[in-house]
């Protein structure tokens, strides 16, 4: 489906630290390298409930990651602790298969990625988490609003002329 | 390369949807049961309109055409609700010849006759939808029924105010409506208000709303052009306001879908310039009561708060001369 959630930066599945909800009976944690100590922990916590987990590593395909996904029964909640590219893939593979924004907690262990659309050239680009402004690589200047589109994946950007300042010469 | 040159307005000001009955103007949930439920209107300014809109559609297509490919069924649909109404109401300007699903569409304003199938894509140039919205003037948007919610899955959009059918493409219309700060006065978002009761919309009993922006001299503000146009704002004056800054009338009409159940918006945009409202003083007085009374932070939502002064101004001009001429007589 064209609109499904994406991660962004601030989607409310993000989390800085997981949390256990009453009402799922039974919770699956996937983790890369950096969020091993985190997943742990959390499964340690928990270790009064059903649970499954995965490791990802960079040479564990995708197939397997989707094949974990699919077979969690129905109610399951997600818990998702990598860096920021992982965190993206499994995320999508888990709402590919089903899964609401509601269903899965995000735990990012390095910089969240966030990224501005120019509504020039119609590309996405990655910029800083605090930039109000940036030059996209078409050339147009613009303001990055708040308006997030999940189908173009990134922040508008409002397309606007700088104003140039005239340097003064001499005294 | 895009032009845009501000080259037509309402001459017919019977055909003008003027949108203030009182003197102050605030957001509220005003839709209304549509009366004459044929949304096709041919005005004085009918080809001008069209012409140009085919422009702004060849030049921008990105801009101003969006749609999904799995639409194709539902913009059949509204063709034949539009070829219908259209030759209904203007048999002498619209004619069309339905032999099964094969049909020959006739626009005798622009000469035009067009053979197709009805129901097969492949036979038309362009997308059902994009090709009968050109034989009109107006903006159509067909948002999709789904969770409860409403999506843009097909839009053509010419007369955008803040508004692009590129970025908005497959947003619910709640997300579409997010920057509306507004809340009505029980305190709910006045936008998931609206959607809502479009939720109760049948088929067969369209309703419909008016909404209302100033424009600098331009035809629409989108948000791919807003390098351009920002800056054009600040070149209002109370001198050139008259002449230059134009009520823009934007008649929203939505209709459920038989079929397909999603909801068309059909918008008729229409401009006044603000030294035209001095034809019925009526309009000339409610609307410089509405604009000398707008909250800070509508005129900003609107993008008007740049020029907004400068265009009272002029209306306050324009009023203390027609009181000279009348304390003289």
């Amino acid at each position: 489906m064209y609109n499904r959630p994406v991660l962004f930066d601030q989607s409310t599945s993000l989390v800085k630290e997981f949390s256990l909800l009453q009402e799922r009976s039974k919770i699956a944690v996937m983790f890369d390298e950096s969020g091993k100590l985190q997943a742990e922990a959390f499964l340690k916590e928990v270790n009064n409930l059903p649970t499954s987990s995965l490791l990802v590593t960079e040479w564990l395909q995708d197939e397997t990651i989707r094949e974990f996904i699919s077979s969690q029964k129905i109610g399951t909640q997600i818990y998702i602790a990598a860096k920021w590219d992982t965190a993206c893939k499994i995320f999508s593979m888990s709402v590919e298969e089903g899964a609401s924004e509601e269903e899965i907690q995000t735990f990012i262990t390095d910089e969240k990625k966030r990224y501005v659309y120019c509504m020039k050239c119609f590309n996405a680009s990655e910029i800083s988490l605090d930039e109000q402004t940036v030059k996209c690589s078409c050339g147009t200047h613009l303001e990055v609003g708040s308006f997030f589109s999940v189908v173009r994946k990134g922040y508008i950007g409002y397309p606007f002329i700088p104003v140039v300042q005239r340097q003064k010469v001499g005294s | 390369m895009f032009t845009q040159k501000l080259d037509f307005k309402t001459t017919d000001l019977e055909t003008f949807p003027f949108p203030f009955t009182t003197g102050n103007y605030r957001y509220s949930n005003d839709l209304r049961k549509l009366q004459n439920i044929n949304c096709v209107e041919i005005t004085p300014e009918y080809e001008l309109q069209v012409r140009t809109k085919r422009r702004l559609l060849e030049e921008q297509p990105e801009v101003r055409y969006q749609s999904y490919p799995h639409t194709h069924e539902m913009q059949w649909e509204v063709l034949e609700m539009l070829v219908d109404m259209a030759v209904s109401r203007y048999p002498q300007h619209f004619e069309v010849i339905k032999d099964g699903q094969n049909w020959t569409f006739k626009n005798n304003i622009l000469g035009e006759v067009d053979s197709f199938i009805f129901g097969d894509s492949s036979t038309l140039e362009l997308e059902p939808f994009d090709y009968i919205g050109r034989h009109f003037h107006n903006d159509f948007v067909l948002m999709v029924h789904r969770d409860d919610n409403f999506y843009l899955e097909v839009g053509q959009v010419s007369y955008a105010a803040l508004f692009s059918a590129h970025w908005n493409k497959g947003m619910s219309f709640n997300e579409i409506h997010g920057p509306v700060p507004f809340v009505s006065r029980k305190g709910d978002q006045l936008a998931d208000r609206i959607r809502r009761f479009l939720l109760s919309v049948e088929p067969g009993e369209p309703w419909t709303r008016i909404n209302w922006n100033l424009m600098a001299n331009r035809w629409d503000v989108n948000y791919e052009t807003m390098d351009v146009w920002g800056p054009e704002r600040d070149l209002i004056t109370p001198e050139n306001a008259g002449e230059l800054v134009r009520l823009r009338v934007e008649e929203q009409k939505f209709y459920r879908m038989p079929r397909s159940n999603a909801i068309l918006f059909v918008l008729n945009t229409q401009f006044l310039p603000l030294e035209d409202l001095k034809l019925r003083q009526e309009w000339f007085d409610l609307t410089y009561s509405v604009l000398q009374d707008i909250p800070k932070e509508m005129a900003e939502y609107k993008g008007i708060a740049p020029y907004l002064p400068q265009s009272v101004e002029y209306l306050r001009r324009e009023k203390e001369k027609l009181k000279a001429v009348e304390n003289k007589a």
